[in-house]
């Protein structure tokens, strides 16, 4: 259903000089040009993606397309028959009229816009899907798409609707091959080797072999670096598995929230090296040719080192999202941005850059829209 | 034979039914599964207390609610498991789970967290046999 404008809320910011609270110093911040602040009365905006003058929206109220030349909105969620709300991922099809959503308990998505109505299908267990946790959809140069779940991999050949065209990669029948079933990024880069971040590491697939990095191979900071940091933070993982990860990776009856081998967002880089946020591990960049780590956190400029989103700007640097705000890095030195101005909140979930330069952050409470000339 | 008979016993016929262990291996089995397919919407205590039970459209089940013990059958159970629920989040993990593992599954769940008596497990074989 079309929800009608977006209530835009310029917000008259004044940009005092901002100081990095967080970390205790009077570190003078990048100061921007005015950012304008969507209040679309959503709750965490977990993706965004731009498509010309178009905005996805992904959150945990369901799924927004944003005209952001006349601030229309469309809004589809349970009336429009998703069987969950909540949003992780959206991927263009190469056929360039389909998205594809990944929801958190309600299967992938199909959605085509039809005479300006959404027309969608749901894919699930019954169609050979591991299950209805959808984190991620990535297409490799054949069409095939690979998708990651809770419950492995799945890639899919051809004709969706047949169960035949479905392939499952588990941790079990990869033998061990694959990190963990829990996965949560996908990438795919240019030798078409396909990348999976999990919640027990990275694992590379490249059509015939698996290979595999964790912790003990350098993925994520080590507890005496970030301990600081990580102390007394709440997690919100809850249940079986993630406790089991997290009580891997700390000592027993510790106060801290700490597993380096979750990878929480992955992109691969304009080198084709692989960026990784961890769970309290910083950012981890992997470079692919020498296979080690470099990792980088609040000792080195971030804000946190818990980093939930990852992107590359128009000019290459890297904007790092993380649950106390924002930073960007060139590759020579980190930069803190808008820990609290502008940003509706410190949990910085998504990001994307749109064509006309523009640079669309999402968050717990709504989206940012940082003008060209703030980045720049 | 109408559609849903015809469809029951075809579908008896894709899984094979292996004899079941006793209740102990049954319990045992049936909490594995239990954790692999149902505790991420159902909760690790089946109360449906999950993270996802705010974003789906129809909550998961409290498997703990007394009154659910006496609404819902053993056939019921397997049914919903095999077939899942149209329109809702319950997938259909027919082809995932053998219908021994259904058993097993529904065994664990009446008992250990309906807290109904049970001597023997569940049964791997449908009612429609009986």
């Amino acid at each position: 259903m079309w929800v009608g404008r977006f209530s835009l809320l310029l917000l008259l910011i004044c940009w005092l000089p901002s100081f990095n609270l967080l970390a205790g110093t009077t570190k003078p911040q990048v100061q921007p040009a005015q950012p304008e602040v969507f209040d679309i009365d959503v709750d965490h905006v977990k993706v965004l993606e731009s498509a010309g003058s178009k905005l996805y929206l992904g959150t945990s109220d369901g799924f927004y397309i944003l005209d952001t030349l006349t601030n229309d909105a469309l809004l589809l969620d349970y009336d429009n028959g998703l069987i969950s709300k909540s949003i992780h991922s959206v991927t263009q099809d190469p056929d360039g009229e389909t998205l594809w959503l990944g929801t958190y308990g309600g299967g992938l998505v199909e959605l085509v816009m039809q005479d300006g109505q959404p027309k969608t299908e749901i894919y699930n267990v019954r169609h050979g899907l591991n299950d209805s946790f959808v984190y991620d959809v990535e297409f490799d140069k054949a069409g095939d798409m690979w998708i990651g779940t809770w419950s492995g991999a799945n890639k899919v050949s051809g004709d969706i609707n047949k169960r035949a065209n479905w392939t499952k990669y588990t941790v079990e029948n990869t033998n061990k091959g694959l990190s963990d079933d829990w996965v949560y990024a996908v990438e795919i880069d240019s030798k078409q080797r396909k990348w999976f971040g999990t919640e027990v590491g990275i694992s590379l697939f490249d059509g015939e072999q698996w290979k595999k990095w964790d912790h003990n191979d350098g993925l994520g900071a080590g507890i005496d670096i970030v301990r600081k940091d990580v102390h007394d933070v709440k997690t919100a993982l809850r249940g079986d598995h993630h406790e089991t990860q997290i009580a891997a990776q700390t000592a027993k009856g510790a106060n801290y929230n700490y597993n380096p081998n979750y990878v929480v967002s992955m992109e691969l880089g304009p080198k084709e090296n692989l960026w990784i946020g961890t769970w309290g591990g910083g950012l981890s960049l992997f470079d692919v040719e020498t296979e080690t780590f470099t990792n980088y956190t609040t000792r080195d400029g971030l804000p946190s080192n818990f980093v939930l989103a990852l992107g590359f700007d128009k000019n290459g640097v890297l904007w790092i999202g993380t649950i106390k705000g924002l930073a960007s890095f060139d590759g020579k030195t980190i930069k803190q941005h808008y820990q609290y101005e502008g940003l509706l909140s410190r949990f910085v979930y998504s990001m994307t850059f749109a064509e006309d330069g523009s640079f669309w952050v999402g968050g717990r409470k709504g989206i940012t829209r940082i003008p060209v000339t703030a980045h720049e | 034979m109408n559609k849903i008979a015809s469809l029951l016993l075809s579908l008896l016929f894709l899984f094979p039914v292996i004899a079941s262990g006793g209740l102990q291996e049954s319990l045992k089995n049936g909490k594995e599964i239990y954790h692999a397919y149902c505790s991420v919407c159902h909760g690790d205590k089946g109360d449906g207390q999950s993270f996802v039970r705010n974003v789906i459209k129809t909550p998961p089940l409290d498997f703990t609610d007394k009154k659910l013990a006496d609404q819902f059958s053993v056939e019921r159970m397997r049914w919903a498991i095999l077939l899942g629920k149209p329109g809702t989040a319950m997938p259909a993990w027919r082809f995932d789970l053998t219908l021994l593992q259904v058993s097993d599954v529904i065994t664990y769940i009446r008992k250990e967290i309906m807290g109904l008596e049970l001597t023997e497990p569940v049964s791997p074989e449908a009612a429609i046999y009986k």
